[in-house]
């Protein structure tokens, strides 16, 4: 990818779309928390199967592949993820308060079960409805300005990146209204290769065992079959998915493609998310025929 | 409404555009009218039903004066009740809102285990925008008029565009009634040199808080957690506390600046709030240079009300102590601002007892006070790292981590991060040089290219919260 300002370079995904983040602002949480947008909302109610997970997940997850995949199953599937290493408890407050009953929930276990909120969704949950939609406002009019402005005036950090922070320039990412999916633009060619996973697990910790059983236990209530799955990364957050699947008595969907690719050692490239999530649904069709 | 936004763009392009048409004079009531709906947009952006507490706070205080002028010198005992209950108010509200969970949090503490059960874990209430600010400033009006050094102001609406006026309503400056009301019936018009000095602020303001503290905060917010870790190197934390000093004063003093611009703009002067408080030589003068407003307001209103320096030296120390503990109690409801401003109380006790408050003697003699300065700054920076701590553990971590002396590089990272702070320091020498005489304020020329410069930064250097987000992942 050559030297330019993303904000320059972005392209709102055909289809219904809105924008999820860039450096004006993040609205991702808030228009799912608060449901300000209602297309979403509706979407999302209406799926019977979700995908949770952190970033991680949201990069891998390829809205192409997995539509073809449940379309053939007549099942409509929302990728309720999250960035900000996000764990169990804010996906949990949305399913509980939006009433969510999907007949199927897929959790990319790295670094799932936690327990506990991000310090971002800590912020969203004491803001408002109001608060929601003014950020959505600042941060929609903030794209379009910046989009224009930087066409005349880089942006430097944007161009050139800051030493020790893995993002050399701006992400700008778009969610679908339809199916929840990240759609990054541009997105950056992975300059590594994914390293494989320990296979020493370090056992579970008691806050995650914790997590994992709450979490299970209100699927449960909610009549919602659980699996895990994990997207590979470099830097794993802890939590092996074997372990957790053991615990929880679920199966467990792996798929781990070789020559997966990464630009900061967490999130594959966009080839990689192809590649993983064709091997996902590979995998996942022996579960769900 | 966040002065960092396109909301705020938009109100403040109306009220300017008001200004330039209907209030010229800045005295028209149909422009001080849309000064009070443009404060009521502002503080109601945030939380709309939070207006009331606003509307609540400003009508006990403009009774309370009317209550004091009508009572006379002759009935005391009613005049303190009158006095009591507005400060009641104030401070019930400021408690409530800012307070309970806090103390919620210490009752958990002292009661025990068996305390989690009976006590919610929280109110779950968002603080009101600006309660800390407008609460004080609402007080100040109220003592003033008790005191009888100032008249109260028999209209409701100008009393309550001094305790709105949207400016300088989130944070400060913390402007005295005595300040504000006289300016209203005094007709100003927007002459070149005000809208000069006016650009210059703003423009002056957003360098500092966007370029500076936002890109500071970056850094900060990435790496404060590692400083607290048993394996961070000395050059490390001392490092990140030299980059969250840098930051905490660009993003108080860069807002100070936007509010003391934009309210010039608008037709009101409001007072200096920070004074390259870096520079400062003793604790005394870092309070004069520090969130002047703020420490005039807690001098004047707590320090005197206590006895001040009149009872005798230990009663002053006990009083410094008190004042900067409620002091970093008003900054935020936690024992790393209590443990902040014990820090400060306690070094302006011990300063006071060693006589470095002032210049008299040996402790004018100028290698005692380049020591000192050392002394002062050292602990300055101290405090900081409780101040930016979630908690005190954190915070002697971070500082027993210092405390090894070992680890003395730095990486790329750190010395690019630090850049951000170069501003900083170009505007503390060119204080230090112009309190010495050696260089005067810059001409209109300079200033222009200046904030040219600082347009072009701000465009080119921004950051944001999405950086800080997306850093997380």
């Amino acid at each position: 990818m050559g030297r330019g300002a993303n904000i320059t370079r972005a392209e709102r995904p055909s289809g219904d779309y809105y924008l999820a983040l860039d450096r004006a602002g993040h609205a991702d949480h808030h228009v799912l928390y608060f449901g300000t947008d209602a297309v979403a909302l509706d979407y999302l109610r209406r799926a019977d199967v979700l995908l949770l997970g952190n970033s991680r997940l949201m990069f891998a997850a390829r809205p192409r592949v997995l539509d073809a995949f449940f379309a053939a199953r007549s099942l409509r599937y929302y990728v309720l993820g999250f960035g900000f290493r996000e764990g169990d408890r804010f996906p949990l407050d949305i399913i509980e308060k939006f009433d969510l009953r999907p007949r199927l929930v897929i959790v990319n276990a790295d670094g799932f079960f936690t327990g506990a909120y991000s310090d971002f969704a800590r912020e969203v949950r004491s803001d408002t409805p109001i608060g929601a939609w003014q950020l959505q406002r600042e941060s929609e009019i903030g794209h379009e300005v910046r989009r224009v402005v930087h066409q005349l005036v880089p942006n430097w950090i944007d161009l050139f990146g800051r030493p020790g922070f893995p993002w050399m320039q701006e992400l700008v990412i778009y969610r679908s209204r339809t199916n929840g999916t990240w759609q990054l633009s541009p997105w950056a060619e992975g300059r590594s290769r994914v390293s494989s996973r320990d296979p020493e697990q370090p056992p579970l910790s008691p806050p995650e065992v914790e997590a994992a059983h709450r979490f299970k236990a209100a699927m449960d209530r909610r009549g919602a079959r659980m699996m895990l799955t994990y997207v590979p990364t470099s830097r794993p957050l802890g939590g092996g998915p074997a372990l957790f699947a053991d615990l929880l008595g679920v199966p467990l969907v792996l798929a781990e493609p070789p020559g997966l690719r990464t630009e900061d050692q967490d999130h594959l490239d966009e080839p990689s998310a192809v590649a993983w999530t064709v091997a996902f649904v590979r995998e996942l069709e022996r579960v769900v025929p | 409404m966040n002065f960092v936004s396109w909301a705020f763009v938009a109100l403040f392009a109306i009220v300017l555009a008001a200004r330039l048409t209907i209030g010229r004079r800045k005295i028209e009531p149909a422009y001080v009218f849309l000064l009070i709906l443009a404060s009521a947009t502002f503080y109601a952006w945030h939380i709309p039903v939070y207006i009331g507490i606003l509307v609540l706070s400003s009508v006990i205080d403009y009774w309370a004066g009317l209550w004091l002028a009508r009572l006379g010198p002759q009935a005391a005992g009613r005049r303190r009740a009158v006095l009591a209950a507005s400060l009641a108010t104030n401070l019930g509200l400021l408690a409530f809102f800012k307070y309970a969970n806090f103390f919620l949090d210490v009752a958990r503490d002292v009661l025990g285990p068996g305390a989690a059960d009976v006590l919610p874990l929280e109110l779950g209430l968002a603080l009101p925008m600006g309660i800390s600010f407008y609460t004080f400033q609402s007080m100040s009006y109220t003592i003033d008029v008790y005191r009888g050094v100032l008249a109260p102001i028999h209209r409701f609406w100008p009393f309550f565009l001094f305790i709105s006026f949207f400016p300088q309503l989130v944070a400060g400056p913390i402007v005295r009634a005595s300040e504000f009301l006289p300016q209203m019936p005094r007709p100003r018009r927007l002459h070149r040199a005000v809208v000069y000095e006016g650009i210059w602020l703003i423009v002056s303001g957003f360098f500092l808080k966007m370029v500076c503290a936002d890109n500071l905060a970056v850094y900060v917010d990435e790496y404060w957690e590692r400083g607290t870790r048993p394996d961070a190197t000395s050059a490390f934390t001392l490092w990140l506390a030299l980059m969250f000093s840098g930051q905490i004063f660009a993003d108080f003093a860069g807002y100070s600046n936007i509010a003391r611009g934009t309210a010039y703009l608008l037709g009101y002067r409001l007072p200096i709030n920070f004074n390259a408080p870096y520079l400062a030589a003793s604790f005394k003068n870092f309070w004069e240079r520090w969130h002047m407003t703020l420490s005039r307001w807690l001098r004047d209103y707590l320090y005197i009300s206590l006895g001040g320096n009149r009872g005798g030296p230990i009663r002053t120390y006990v009083n410094l102590m008190l004042v900067m503990l409620l002091g970093g109690l008003w900054h935020g409801a936690a024992y790393t601002f209590i443990i902040w401003g014990a820090l400060h109380g306690g070094a302006l006790a011990l300063e006071r007892l060693l006589g470095m408050h002032n210049t008299r003697g040996w402790a004018g003699r100028w290698p005692v006070r380049v020591a000192w300065f050392v002394v002062v700054q050292a602990l300055v920076l101290t405090a900081w790292v409780f101040f930016r701590s979630r908690r005190p553990g954190d915070a002697t971590q971070f500082l027993a981590n210092f405390a090894t002396m070992d680890g003395w590089t730095l990486g790329r990272m750190e010395w690019v991060g630090m850049l951000f702070l170069a501003p900083l320091v170009a505007q503390h020498a060119f204080s230090w040089m112009r309190e010495r005489g050696s260089v005067t304020e810059p001409g209109p020329a300079t200033r222009a290219v200046l904030a040219a410069l600082m347009v072009y930064a701000i465009v080119t250097l921004y950051t944001g919260t999405a950086d800080f987000i997306y850093f997380q992942f």
